[in-house]
C-alpha cells in the first residue's frame, strides 16, 4: 500500500502540469532558484544536528505562510504541504526528483538528516530546507514562461526577506556554501524538447552555443545527468557580476528563441527532406508503444519523443501533443506508481507502463 | 598534478566534485566522457581542484594581498574551518568566512563566476539606513574601478583597460537597475 502524501501539482488531464504550456512544443518548463542562507547560522553542512534541526523548525511556518493562499501577491489555492526528507518514504523522494521539486542531494539516503520541501498546492513555487543552503527558493511553469517564475520566486524571497534575516555582503551579495551560487544566487533553466536536433546530431551546435553565451546544457535531471527522451536543461553557469535581468535576458533575448527556432527548423527540414526516414521513425515507435508488454523508462521516454515528433511534424494528426507530454511525465517510474496508486517492483513497472500507455496510445 | 579521466587513460579535463553529508565524491573525467556525462560546460573545470590550492597559496602569500590575508591553516572565528578545509571540501562554513578570507575567496570567486568579482543586483529588503549605507559602498566600488580604469589606460594597457570599462558599464548599469527596481521597503 501507498502512503498518500498529497502530491503538490495534479496529474489529471492534459492542462495539469504535466500538460503544455507557451511555446510547449519545445519548452516543456521554466523554472527559476534562488539560493539564501540564514544570518548567524553556520551553513548546513557545517552545522550540528541540533543546529540543522533549528533551522528547519525555525523556516518552517515563514515558508509555510509563503506558500499558503492568497500569499506573495498572488491567489494561490489550497494548502501547501511540508515533506520532512528524513520520513518520506522513497518512492515519494523519487516523486518529487521526477517533479523537481528536490535535488538528487535531498533524494538520496540519510535518514537521520533534518531537511524538508515546502511546496504550494499547484507544485509551482516550492522551498528546499537544509539542502546545501539553508533555503532554495523555487517556481517552475509549464512552457516558456521565465520572467513569470523569476516573479514568482522574487516574490517569494521579497516577503521572505522581511521574516528572516538573511546572509548577504555588500561585496559578494547573497552568500552561498559554494562560491558557485554567490551574489544574486540566481539559477534559471529551461527544459526543452529537441526530438529534431537530437536526430540530426545538432545537439552540439547548441550545446556550442549555450557555452558561448555561459550557459550550460544539461540532462532531463540535471548536472551529470543523462539525457532522456531528448529532454535538455539549459542553465546559467555564474551568479555574479550581473544583475537577475541580466541572467534572465540571456535566455529571453538570447538562447531560447534561438534554440526553439532551430529545432522547429529541423523539425520542418525532416519533414520535407527526409519525410521517408522520419515516416518509418515515427511509425515504429508507434508500433512498439501499442504493442510492447515490458517498456522499461528510458525507452518510454524515447519513443515517447518520437511520436511526439511525428505529431510536431503532422504525421499524426489524430494525436494530441499535450497527451504525449503528460505521457513522458507518466513514464517516470514514481509518477507511474503514484498515478496507479500502487506500489510496483521494477518488473511490475515495465509491464504497467506498457499497459499504461498501450490504452493512452488506443484512444488517442 | 594531473590526474587520468576515470573511464579511460586520456587526460581529465573535467573534475566534478559532489558533497553530501561530509562524504565526498571526485570525479575526473576526459572531454569526451565528461560530454558523454552530460557536464560538458556544466563543469567548472575552472573552479575544480587542480590548481586551486595553488590559487589559495598564491593569493595568500602575494606580495600585495587584495586584503589582510590569512594562511591556509587560519580558521574562521565563525565556523573554525580553515582555508585548507575549503580546498578539501569546496564549501564555505558560515558567511564570515567571506569576510575572514576574502583576499583568497576573490581569486576563487573570480574564477568560478568567469571573472565577477562583485555582486551586482538585488540586496534583502532592510531598513533605509542600511539601503544607503550599501548605496554609498557600491558608489566607493564604483569610484574604485574608475581609478582603476585611469591607470591602466596611463600605462597603456589598454587590455586591461577594455576589460575593465566593460565591467564598470556592467556595474553601472547593475546600480541603476537595482536602484530602479529594489527600492528597499521602509
Ligand atoms: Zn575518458
Ligand atoms: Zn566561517
Amino acid at each position: 500500500m501507498m502512503k498518500n502524501i498529497p502530491i503538490p501539482g495534479d496529474l489529471a488531464g492534459e492542462g495539469s502540469f504535466c500538460g503544455t504550456g507557451p511555446d510547449g512544443d519545445v519548452v516543456v518548463s521554466s523554472r527559476v532558484r534562488l539560493a539564501r542562507n540564514l544570518a548567524g547560522h553556520l551553513f548546513t553542512h557545517q552545522a550540528s544536528h541540533a543546529e540543522r534541526r533549528g533551522i528547519l523548525d525555525a523556516c518552517r511556518s515563514p515558508v509555510l505562510e509563503l506558500l499558503g493562499p492568497g500569499c506573495a501577491g498572488v491567489r494561490l489555492f489550497g494548502d501547501p504541504v511540508w515533506i520532512r526528507m528524513d520520513s518520506a518514504a522513497a518512492e515519494d523522494k523519487q516523486l518529487l526528483l521526477e517533479r523537481h521539486l528536490i535535488s538528487r542531494g535531498m533524494a538520496r539516503r540519510d535518514r537521520e538528516f533534518p531537511r524538508a520541501v515546502a511546496a504550494a498546492a499547484d507544485g509551482s513555487r516550492s522551498v528546499m530546507v537544509n539542502e546545501e543552503d539553508h533555503l532554495r527558493l523555487q517556481a517552475v511553469f509549464k512552457g516558456l514562461a521565465l520572467e513569470e517564475a523569476f516573479a514568482a520566486a522574487d516574490a517569494l524571497d521579497d516577503s521572505l526577506s522581511q521574516k528572516l534575516e538573511l546572509a548577504f555582503s555588500r561585496r559578494f551579495g547573497f552568500l552561498t556554501a559554494c562560491p558557485t551560487n554567490v551574489g544574486t544566487g540566481l539559477r534559471a533553466g529551461v527544459m526543452l524538447h529537441l526530438p529534431a536536433l537530437a536526430a540530426t546530431c545538432e545537439i552540439e551546435k547548441v550545446k556550442a552555443v549555450a557555452r558561448d553565451t555561459g550557459l550550460a546544457l544539461r540532462g532531463l535531471y540535471g548536472e551529470g545527468t543523462e539525457p532522456m527522451g531528448d529532454l535538455y536543461q539549459i542553465s546559467n553557469q555564474t551568479t555574479l557580476g550581473r544583475c537577475e535581468r541580466e541572467i534572465l535576458a540571456d535566455f529571453s533575448q538570447g538562447i531560447v528563441p534561438q534554440v526553439v527556432r532551430y529545432e522547429r527548423e529541423a523539425r520542418a527540414a525532416l519533414a520535407k527532406h527526409r519525410s521517408l526516414w522520419l515516416k518509418d521513425h515515427v511509425r515504429r515507435a508507434w508500433g512498439a508503444l501499442t504493442h510492447a508488454h515490458l517498456m522499461p523508462t528510458k525507452e518510454a521516454l524515447s519513443l515517447l519523443s518520437q511520436l511526439r515528433l511525428g505529431v510536431q511534424t503532422g504525421m499524426l494528426p489524430d494525436v494530441s501533443d499535450a497527451r504525449l507530454a503528460r505521457l513522458m511525465f507518466l513514464a517516470q517510474p514514481a509518477h507511474l506508481q503514484k498515478f496507479l496508486g500502487k506500489r510496483l517492483a521494477a518488473a511490475e513497472r515495465r509491464q504497467e507502463r506498457a499497459g499504461l500507455i498501450r490504452d493512452a496510445l488506443a484512444k488517442a | 598534478m594531473h590526474h587520468p579521466c576515470d573511464k579511460c587513460d586520456a587526460k581529465a579535463t573535467c573534475h566534478q566534485v559532489e558533497i553530501f553529508d561530509g562524504v565526498k565524491t571526485i570525479s575526473h573525467l576526459c572531454d569526451r566522457h565528461a560530454a558523454e556525462a552530460g557536464l560538458g560546460a556544466a563543469c567548472l573545470s575552472a573552479w575544480a581542484p587542480p590548481g586551486l590550492l595553488e590559487a589559495l597559496q598564491s593569493a595568500s602569500t602575494a606580495a600585495h594581498p587584495p586584503a589582510k590575508s590569512p594562511g591556509m591553516e587560519t580558521s574562521c572565528p565563525g565556523c573554525g574551518q580553515t582555508l585548507r578545509d575549503f580546498h578539501m571540501q569546496h564549501l564555505l562554513g558560515c558567511s564570515e568566512c567571506y569576510r575572514i578570507f576574502e583576499g583568497a575567496l576573490s581569486v576563487v570567486v573570480e574564477r568560478a563566476q568567469k571573472g565577477a568579482s562583485h555582486h551586482v543586483g538585488k540586496v534583502p529588503a532592510a531598513p533605509a539606513h542600511l539601503a544607503q549605507q550599501e548605496r554609498a559602498d557600491r558608489m566607493a566600488v564604483l569610484l574604485r574601478m574608475r581609478g582603476r580604469l585611469d591607470q591602466a589606460v596611463r600605462v597603456e594597457d589598454y587590455r586591461l583597460a577594455a576589460s575593465l570599462r566593460d565591467q564598470i558599464s556592467r556595474f553601472e548599469q547593475g546600480l541603476r537597475v537595482s536602484l530602479l527596481h529594489k527600492e528597499p521597503a521602509p
